[in-house]
């Protein structure tokens, strides 16, 4: 993959392609059913509306508590949307419990009847995008790209990206008369296509 | 999923220990390997772009988690080492790889109320692994020891440098 076959007019008709079959794939799991990155259960978005039609079946639940024993989450804000957890406390996965009012949760297992669920799994606390979380989540993006800045260059004859030469590290320059004396029997131009890097 | 700033560090992480390794690799390329694990998360778009929104401009269904799937990252990573200069490509499709790889490995780990994970292999096949039930997308202590770890192979890394004679 040295070069593409027709040069730039390949890299073009590549970068085309690939973004067309990219969109393809996000049309197409738009279309999936289960969506890649969801559970294959049904979800409280599904269930809450008509709850007589998952009787029997395996749910997943979020919700907010709002009574403690029994335990009885509502998935709908206003404390609409009750279900009743069946021994949710006892399958608490990531806390010691027991459940209080207010705490976050997620229950799954099966429907046992219009407002009753089965607890076999629950999760407490997990909430999807919190704020802090995306704040650390750009940091994350920051440090990439300010790396990728430092490091790489847009090299406008190419129209692509290349490495920016090399930065001396401290420690390498007690090793630069080595460097220097090999570099010499190379051909000038072996340098100034690198930049002339060397100090 | 885990939050993205511990992904990069693991991206860091697993490129420096291949810099230490391979010696072609220099920074860039280790920010390749970084950008690989940070790349899943282009689906965090759907925070500024609903699904919905897109759906309904375009007027078809439309979900932007193909992104963070196999399918999804083999695509636009060929794109990215598109962008990138000839002689870089071969290398960059690998460490891209070996970044997305690592960030499917830790959110494959996390703790999920059905006790499976996402479909990781869509779209050639729905199968979702059992989750790792490690931690929860909300635990911080991840991200500490992703940060300790970094800290650790940062210093192993600037050693070994130290120690070893340039060659060519």
């Amino acid at each position: 993959m040295q070069e593409l076959p027709f040069g730039q007019y390949g890299r073009l008709f590549a970068g085309v392609l690939l973004l067309g079959l990219l969109g393809g794939c996000l049309l197409w799991a738009g279309t999936t059913p289960d969506d890649p990155l969801s559970s294959t259960y049904p979800d409280e978005i599904e269930v809450t509306p008509s709850p007589e039609s998952y009787v029997g079946e395996q749910v997943r639940l979020g919700g907010i508590v709002v009574e403690t024993d029994p335990v009885v989450i509502a998935t709908r804000r206003g404390g609409y949307g009750r279900f009743t957890a069946v021994g949710a406390n006892d399958h608490l996965l990531n806390a010691d419990g027991p459940l209080e009012r207010g705490d976050r949760v997620t229950v799954v297992g099966p429907l046992d009847d219009e407002s009753t669920l089965v607890a076999e799994r629950v999760i407490t606390g997990e909430s999807s995008e919190t704020r802090s979380m995306i704040v650390i989540s750009f940091v994350g993006g920051l440090w990439v790209a300010g790396r990728f800045v430092r490091d790489w260059r847009f090299d406008r004859s190419t129209l692509a990206f290349v490495p920016r030469p090399k930065r001396e590290p401290r420690s390498d320059r007690s090793h630069g008369a080595v460097t220097d004396s090999k570099r010499g029997t190379r051909s000038g131009e072996t340098v100034s296509d690198e930049g002339g890097h060397r100090d | 999923m885990t939050d993205v700033l511990t992904h990069v560090i693991a991206g860091y992480i697993v490129g420096t220990l291949l810099a230490m390794r391979y010696e072609w690799m220099k920074p860039a390329h280790v920010t390749l390997v970084m950008i690989g694990a940070l790349s899943p998360d282009f689906v965090k778009i759907q925070l500024l772009v609903p699904d919905g929104f897109v759906a309904s401009v375009l007027g078809v269904p439309f979900s932007w988690s193909a992104l963070h799937t196999a399918g999804g990252a083999v695509l636009v990573l060929c794109l990215g080492t598109l962008a990138l200069a000839p002689d870089e490509r071969k290398r960059a499709l690998v460490l891209f790889a070996i970044g997305a790889s690592s960030h499917h490995v830790l959110d494959v780990l996390l703790l999920t109320p059905t006790g499976y994970s996402y479909a990781v292999f869509w779209p050639l096949t729905e199968y979702r692994l059992p989750s790792g039930g490690l931690y929860l997308s909300t635990d911080r202590w991840p991200a500490v020891v992703a940060g300790l770890s970094a800290a650790l192979v940062w210093a192993i890394a600037r050693r070994y440098d130290d120690e070893t004679p340039v060659s060519d």
